[in-house]
This record gives C-alpha cells, sequence and structure tokens, in this order.
C-alpha cells in the first residue's frame, strides 16, 4: 500500500523543503534593498516556487493515476534516459553493503578533520573493506596502498593539502606531509 | 603567417619538444585526478618558469593547460568521476557508453574531439583573435543573461516525457546556485550561520556527489558490477580512435560544438566549463534524434569535448588582444606574463611577437601531442577498472572525498559532495533526471548575476533584454525551444480529440 504512494510522498517532502526554504528566503534583508529593482531573494523565490508548483502539479497527476489504477512505474519510461531507466533493473543483491558505505563516509567525513587525512583513511578504509569481505591481507594492503599513494600525490608531488587533524594527531600527521 | 611559421620554428627545438612533451604529459595527469583542475596544474608549474625563458614558459603552460583539459574526461567516462570541471557534461554520455562496453570509442571520441577543438580554436586564435575579442567587449549583462537562459531551455528537449521532473530538478539546481553571499549585495543566503557556506555551493561537490558517490551506492549492492561487467568493460577501454567513415554525419556536430567553445571562450569570465555545457545543449536541441542523448551516443561526448578544448584556446583571445583574463587559468598566465616582464594587451602583438607566435604554435602543437600520448596513458589509466567493483567502489570514494576537500580546501565541500550523493541516488531511484540539477548549477550563478545587473543598468527596464539584438535572438530562441515541444503536444492532443469526434459524425 504505501509503496504505491513513495512518489507522492517523496513529493511532499519536497514541498515541505521548498515552502521552508522560501519562508528562509523571505528573511533575507540588506540595506538599500529599495534601490535595486531585484533583491537577492527574489530569484530564489522564483525558484523555489517553480519547485513548488511543479512538485504539486505532478502530486496530483500521480494522485489521480493511483486512483485510476495506474502504476507508476509503467507511467515512466518513455521519458527516460537509459541510464535512470537501467536503475530499476538493478538488483541489490547485497543492500547491506549500501548501508556499511554510507556509515563509512560519515564516519570517514567525522574523523577526518580530527584524526587527519592518513590515520582516518588507513584505519576506516581497513574497516570498510573488511565488512564487503575482502581477505584481511588484501585490505591491509589497499588500505595502506592507497593511503600511501594518495599522500605522496597530493601534498608531496601536487603541494595540495589534505586535513592533518588536531592535537596529537597532528603532529603523526607532520610525520607524513 | 610568415610569424607564425617562425613561432613554429621556435618551438620546435629539441628543448621546446621535451618542455611540450613533459606539459601535456604533466596536464594528463593532473586532469585524470579528480579535484587537480587545469588552472592548479598551471599554478604548480609557475615556479618552475622563473628559470626557463618566455618562450619556453609559455610553452610548458599552454601545454599542461590543454593536457588538463582533454584528461578530465578519462575518469569521466571510465568511472563517472569528471577529473576536471570542464569534463563534467561528457559524464553525461561518456559513462553510459563505457556501461555499454563502448569504453574504447568512448575515449576515441573524446581523443578525437578534444584534438579538433582545440586545433579549431588555435586556428581561430592565429586568424581573428583581436578582432573577436573587440566583438566580446559589446557582451554586456542582457547578452550573458540571454547565454544562460538559452543553455537551460534545453530542459525541455532533454526531459521529454518526464518535463515536470526536469523542471523540478532545474529549479532545485537554480536555487543551490543562490546558496551563498549575494554577488551584488552581499546579503546571506541560506548559509544557515555555517560560515563555510558564505563562498557558495561548489558545483565540483554537487556533481562528485551527484554522478560518483550515488554510483557507487548504487553499483557496490550489486552483484554484477562486482566480477563480470567491470571485466567487460576493461577489456574494450583501449582508445579506438573513430575511423574516417565514422565522422561522416557527424562534421557538423564538431564544427557547431568548436565554435560555440571558441565563441563562448572567448566572453570573459564564461569558462570552459559553461561552454561544455551549453555546447552539449545546443548539440541536443540540433540533433535529430534528442531522445537518444544521455543514453550513451558518441555526440553527446563530440559536443562537449570539442567545446571545452576550443574554449581553452579562445580564454587566450581577450588575454593577448586585450590583457583581460577571461578564466582562472588565463588570470594565472596574466601573472606569468607579468614575472616575465611582458605586458599583455594591444601592444602585446608588436612588442612581444615571438612569444605570442610561440604560444600559438604551442597550443597547435599541444594538440597534436594529445592523439599520440593519449593512448597509451588511458590504456595504463583502463587498467584501473579492471579491479573488481568492491575494491574499486571505496577507493573512487576516497579519491572524491580527496578531490572535493582540494577544490577549496574546505570540509563543507565534502560534506556537500555527501549530501548530494545521497540526493542524488534517492532522485535516481525516483527517476529525476539529475542532468537538470546540473544545468542549473553551472548557469544559475550567471543567469542570475546578469539578470539582476542587467535591471540595475536599465533602471528596472525589463525590456531591456529584448532592446538589445544579440539578447533578444537568444532569448526568442530560447523560449521558442522552450515552448514548442509543449505547444506540439498540445496540438496533437487536440487532433486526437478532434479525431473520434468527426469520426462519429461521419458515420
Amino acid at each position: 500500500m504505501l509503496k504505491k504512494y513513495k512518489e507522492p510522498i517523496f513529493l511532499l517532502v519536497v514541498m515541505a523543503i521548498s515552502v521552508f526554504m522560501f519562508c528562509e528566503a523571505t528573511t533575507i534583508h540588506v540595506s538599500g534593498r529599495s534601490r535595486n529593482p531585484v533583491g537577492p531573494a527574489t530569484w530564489p523565490e522564483i525558484m523555489l516556487g517553480g519547485m513548488f508548483f511543479f512538485s504539486a502539479l505532478l502530486f496530483v497527476i500521480d494522485i489521480r493515476r493511483i486512483r485510476r489504477g495506474e502504476s507508476l512505474e509503467a507511467v515512466r519510461g518513455e521519458g527516460e534516459s537509459a541510464d535512470t531507466a537501467d536503475l530499476a533493473k538493478d538488483k541489490q543483491e547485497y543492500p547491506q553493503r549500501g548501508l556499511y558505505t554510507f556509515i563509512f563516509l560519515v564516519l570517514y567525513l567525522l574523523l577526518l578533520p580530527t584524526c587527519g587525512f592518513v590515520l582516518s583513511s588507513a584505519v576506516l578504509l581497513f574497516l570498510y573493506l573488511l565488512s564487503l569481505r575482502i581477505s584481511l591481507r588484501g585490505c591491509l594492503l589497499l588500505a595502506l596502498g592507497s593511503t600511501a599513494v594518495l599522500t605522496f600525490l597530493f601534498p608531496h608531488l601536487l603541494s595540495v593539502p589534505l586535513p592533518r587533524g588536531t592535537g596529537v594527531f597532528q603532529h603523526v600527521s607532520k610525520l607524513f606531509y | 603567417m610568415f610569424d607564425f611559421f617562425l613561432g613554429l620554428g621556435d618551438v620546435l627545438t629539441p628543448l621546446n619538444l621535451l618542455i611540450m612533451s613533459g606539459g601535456v604529459l604533466f596536464g594528463l595527469i593532473c586532469g585524470a585526478l579528480p579535484g587537480v583542475s587545469g588552472t592548479m596544474a598551471v599554478v604548480l608549474l609557475i615556479p618552475l618558469t622563473y628559470s626557463l625563458d618566455a618562450n619556453a614558459a609559455f610553452v610548458l603552460l599552454v601545454a599542461t593547460y590543454i593536457g588538463a583539459v582533454f584528461s578530465g574526461s578519462i575518469s569521466a567516462i571510465l568511472f563517472r568521476v569528471p577529473g576536471a570541471p570542464e569534463a563534467v557534461a561528457t559524464t553525461l554520455d561518456g559513462y553510459p557508453m563505457a556501461q555499454k562496453g563502448m569504453a574504447g570509442q568512448a575515449l576515441g571520441w573524446s581523443i578525437a574531439a578534444s584534438a579538433f577543438g582545440g586545433v579549431f580554436g588555435t586556428l581561430f586564435l592565429i586568424t581573428i583573435s583581436s578582432q573577436m575579442a573587440q566583438v566580446a567587449l559589446k557582451f554586456g549583462s542582457a547578452e550573458y543573461f540571454a547565454l544562460a537562459v538559452a543553455g537551460i531551455s534545453v530542459i525541455s528537449v532533454m526531459n521529454r516525457g518526464n518535463e515536470i521532473k526536469g523542471l523540478i530538478c532545474a529549479c532545485f539546481g537554480l536555487f543551490l546556485a543562490t546558496v551563498g553571499i549575494d554577488p551584488i549585495m552581499g546579503a546571506n543566503r541560506f548559509t544557515f550561520g555555517f560560515t563555510g557556506l558564505m563562498g557558495g555551493i561548489n558545483f565540483i561537490p554537487v556533481v562528485t556527489g551527484m554522478f560518483a558517490i550515488s554510483e557507487v551506492l548504487r553499483k557496490i549492492q550489486t552483484e554484477a558490477s562486482v566480477d563480470d561487467q567491470t571485466l567487460e568493460i576493461s577489456k574494450k577501454a583501449r582508445s579506438a580512435l573513430p575511423r574516417l567513415r565514422e565522422w561522416k554525419g557527424r562534421v557538423g556536430l564538431f564544427l557547431r560544438s568548436s565554435t560555440i567553445g571558441t565563441l563562448i571562450g572567448i566572453l570573459p569570465g564564461v569558462g570552459a566549463t559553461t561552454a561544455a555545457v551549453l555546447s552539449y545543449s545546443e548539440g541536443m536541441r540540433w540533433s535529430k534524434k534528442p531522445k537518444e542523448w544521455g543514453t550513451g551516443i558518441p555526440e553527446g561526448i563530440i559536443a562537449p569535448e570539442s567545446a571545452n578544448n576550443a574554449a581553452a584556446n579562445g580564454a587566450l583571445v581577450p588575454l593577448l588582444a586585450l590583457g583581460i583574463p577571461g578564466s582562472a587559468t588565463t588570470a594565472v598566465m596574466l601573472g606569468a606574463f607579468i614575472i616575465h616582464g611582458i605586458k599583455p594587451g594591444p601592444t602585446l602583438f608588436t612588442d612581444a611577437m615571438p612569444v605570442v607566435y610561440a604560444i600559438f604554435a604551442a597550443s597547435l602543437l599541444s594538440n597534436v601531442l594529445i592523439l599520440l600520448y593519449a593512448p597509451p596513458f588511458i590504456r595504463a589509466f583502463a587498467l584501473l577498472i579492471r579491479i573488481p567493483y568492491k575494491i574499486l567502489g571505496p577507493l573512487i570514494m576516497v579519491l572524491s572525498v580527496v578531490g572535493c576537500y582540494a577544490v577549496r580546501n574546505s570540509m563543507v565541500d565534502v560534506w556537500t559532495m555527501l549530501a548530494c550523493g545521497l540526493l542524488g541516488y534517492v532522485l535516481e531511484r525516483f527517476n529525476f533526471p539529475i542532468v537538470s540539477i546540473l544545468l542549473g548549477v553551472v548557469l544559475g550563478g550567471l543567469a542570475e548575476t546578469e539578470f539582476r545587473r542587467a535591471l540595475i543598468l536599465s533602471g528596472g527596464d525589463y525590456f531591456t533584454f529584448f532592446e538589445r539584438p544579440i539578447s533578444a535572438v537568444l532569448l526568442v530562441v530560447a523560449l521558442g525551444a522552450m515552448l514548442l515541444p509543449g505547444v506540439l503536444s498540445l496540438c496533437k492532443r487536440l487532433k486526437s480529440c478532434r479525431a473520434p469526434k468527426t469520426a462519429h459524425i461521419s458515420s
């Protein structure tokens, strides 16, 4: 039942976001606004209004189609690129991998500013690869190897700074770059 | 022309050829790495040029930039991660083509288009650079706004049958481009107290998130991508330069895209990325089969790749002829000119003629060198796809994180990438065309700023956009292109409504 209404629910979320952002846009203030024909809030207000209007329109169309017993999946297809149409064919045989990937990314981004690039990349990449059932030796080799290559490539060869972390981690990072 | 051959003679010394080869190779490596743009590659080499004479210095810088602009397409085609901002539009057809097992052809078309666009842009530069620079100066805010609208208008063609979702995505993209400090009045918009958002949302994290991260999230969950499919693609990921008969019917697209690229490159402040996106949208608009665009066709690679390489050369026109840097890279090159005691501008062609023609010759030869160096470079790079996706996926993610961080050394960009990755994953599940978001983010800043600036200059007169001939023509074409599909489908519906009635009456 709920599966049928997945897209309309998503559209409701889009509408809620556009209303929230629209309210936020109305609070944008600058002095001397009256002298300019179009203020800093006008353009985003038009875009958010458009987003709300088109989402509401699609919501009504979707609801009417569902009530008529048409499947939204069947209605799609003709206007889509092969890229998006292929998505439906993908079988999620390992859905837990998607979850691990998301957890890895969040933890990685949280640790990066504190622990620095070398430590957080090596440790988290090792754990993540382990969760994907790669052999222990492979995990170790890949985690350390890729961290070493990126550390050599970016800070050393290309002079592009990477996060060093704070406190003791900063001192550890300074040993490498 | 005699001066050009003198410049060519200067460049063809063994030392300069060696410097040029090194520059092209360095550019190829930098461009293929996400987060290291052509501008950054040129900046990195500036200290090296102190010890070189002016001719050799500019040979090195031009060769590096041209190499970097091309190689951004390699990772865009193979991994859906644009190596350089200029390759953003190449992802749209390059990656689906690689997924069909045609990675070699995709890379081959990319090399051919880059070389063609580059040579076209250089020839343009040699012949009518000073005249075109004067025309570019006539472009005002109204024209820039109209140009952006013309680019955005392609969403009606791009998302036929899925227009409403395309419009929602385009509005969202245009809205994303407004985050940060307002460029005209300095107001803070949608930053929610985060100082990191004041500089706005850079489109590199948006594109990396929506294309690369969402793809990793999707592919890592499927079994097929882990072994068989990737192996199949990697076997075919050897660049196969297109045969002469394959060019048939595509020469017009090559010429049109290169012309668009060169003309947009000449306009100060627009850049090769916008040129590639606009060329892609125009290519789709003029195509007889617009529905096939985005499904993995060579035309979708030819259009952006010819344009971005032509634009890289076009950007040199205002720098050399007027002393105005049209892009970030040419701004860096302006610094290099000053370091070597040369003043770019109208007097450059008389004061430092050998340097100017050395730049022209280096630009031409670097594009030829791409044809030589790119195939082995791609072969080495393509070895990476032989790695199973459960290993490659995490490596792409770490590289994407580093690449996004390197853009502005900001963690906000990396978080933006993650948020966009999740959003892209969800939007693709609901069949929203994320390409429309990309169009909005790339062209949104230009559209809004120039729209407001034009109105300020005209004292709030909205007719200013139609009073200037260039902007009027561009806007009429864009509006026509946007409204035409709707009008045509309405006519079709009316016809089909009438047909049964008349049939009923006649019976």
